[in-house]
């Protein structure tokens, strides 16, 4: 293992942002505190008057320490060389803007206030205030990000070419997890403990994410293809024309942010599991990563396509 | 898995695909118990009739290679003996690839354990 220093762009998005927001979110609530009662209010009808309190230290702490879990993750997740750091970055950058504000907010109404109830009105231009901050910290942090250099092409892989049979030829491969089940699982549990409204979301993203579970990949003499899961979506093609090589690669999770349908800057990564899968160049210079078993067989393969249609078009 | 077919070998085309599949599974290539593609996406990528696919799982049915549920795909019963030793090669082969290893390299070390 190497240590990686890290980047100044990567301390930007992923140090400086937060620590500022925990200092204003931490300094804001501290010189408040002797000043506001014990139940706050922490939420605001639609005209504007305080309809729901919150005992003080938990409106407070609630907010930090899921903001400090978002951080902690993406830190430690978000290795150096990573081709969503910027995507990562603005998600932190988000959530730190969002906290700052509401608590500065919710400090600022309850001030001086007799009770939770007689705290100050909150009007839609300061609902627009969090989401304004919000945005702009999170610009502020991918801004920052986009800085950080970005060699995380892997390793030049192999890039084997096969001898085709001669006919008609297709190659169909899969790539499954089983680690997304656990996701699958969470979800759905999640589902079973919340608001209806919430719960249809939370089945339809387990619904999503066990897309993601099984990925099968074809090759024919036209295209190269992938479809998630029993729905076959979402999937993707990308036509054999386009396509300038295919060279095998080591795909971790970590290196696209995670699982599943993944953009980053100049590609797109479909990641099922850590392993084997293909990275296919289009002559437009964009990276199509596709993880499936057997990669070396299947690039092979593109490979040997992408000659003969070459040969027999020219 | 590699499938071709050559519509002017004169072979019927479900026994090319039969083989085909065959051949993949000799491979080691899928271990007892692995889930072979739909016969729906064999069809559509080799632009044949699903029910020519069909009858290839059919006959690799009959002769006890693999398993045929409904609705729930062909399944791989037992990859024979062959299998096994392929997939335990194929394992040695990707290793050697890996690290650097070349062919002959690796033809020595099975000749090495032979012994």
């Amino acid at each position: 293992m190497t240590t990686a220093t890290r980047h100044p762009g990567w301390l930007g998005s992923f140090a400086v942002v937060p620590v500022i927001a925990v200092a204003m979110i931490v300094g804001v609530v501290a010189s408040g505190w002797n000043r506001m009662p014990d139940v706050v209010a922490v939420h605001w009808g639609a005209g504007g008057a305080p309809d729901g309190g919150l005992a003080k230290g938990v409106a407070f702490l609630l907010p930090l320490g899921l903001f400090l879990a978002v951080w902690g993750f993406a830190v430690v997740t978000s290795r150096q060389p990573s081709r969503t750091l910027p995507g990562m970055a603005a998600v932190v950058g988000f959530v730190a803007g969002i906290m700052a504000t509401v608590s500065w907010i919710v400090v600022d109404r309850n001030l001086d206030a007799e009770s939770w109830e007689s705290a100050g009105d909150v009007s839609p231009m300061m609902i627009l205030l969090p989401v304004l901050a919000a945005a702009a910290t999170a610009a502020l942090s991918a801004w920052m990000a986009l800085r950080v250099p970005m060699p995380s092409r892997p390793e030049p892989g192999s890039t084997p070419v096969a001898d085709l049979p001669s006919g008609r030829v297709a190659w169909i491969g899969t790539a499954t997890s089983r680690s997304i089940w656990i996701a699958v699982v969470l979800l759905l549990g999640l589902a079973l403990f919340t608001p209806s409204i919430v719960s249809i979301l939370f089945l339809v993203l387990a619904v999503l994410i066990a897309q993601f579970g099984r990925v099968m990949v074809t090759i024919t003499d036209g295209e190269v293809r992938w479809a998630a899961g029993a729905l076959q979506f979402p999937r993707g093609s990308y036509p054999m024309s386009e396509i300038a090589q295919a060279t095998v690669l080591d795909i971790n999770p970590l290196d696209y942010g995670g699982w599943g349908y993944r953009k980053f800057p100049g590609g797109t990564a479909i990641v099922v599991r850590r392993g084997e899968g293909i990275s296919i160049d289009l002559l437009d210079g964009k990276e199509r990563v596709v993880a499936t078993d057997g990669a070396y067989e299947a690039a092979g393969i593109i490979n040997a396509l992408v000659r003969r249609n070459r040969a027999t078009s020219a | 898995m590699l499938l071709s077919i050559d519509e002017t070998s004169g072979v019927p085309l479900y026994r090319q695909i039969a083989d085909a599949l065959r051949r993949a599974i000799q491979s080691g290539a899928y271990a007892a118990g692995t889930k072979l593609p739909p016969a729906r996406e064999i069809a559509r990528a080799l632009d044949v009739n699903m029910h020519t696919v069909l009858k290839a799982y059919g006959q690799l049915g009959d002769e006890g290679l693999v398993s045929i549920k409904r609705g729930r795909g062909a399944t791989v019963v037992s990859a024979g003996e062959r299998g096994d030793v392929a997939a335990a090669v194929r394992k040695a082969v990707a290793a050697a690839r890996d690290r650097g290893l070349t062919r002959s390299q690796l033809v020595s070390l099975v000749e090495e354990q032979w012994k």
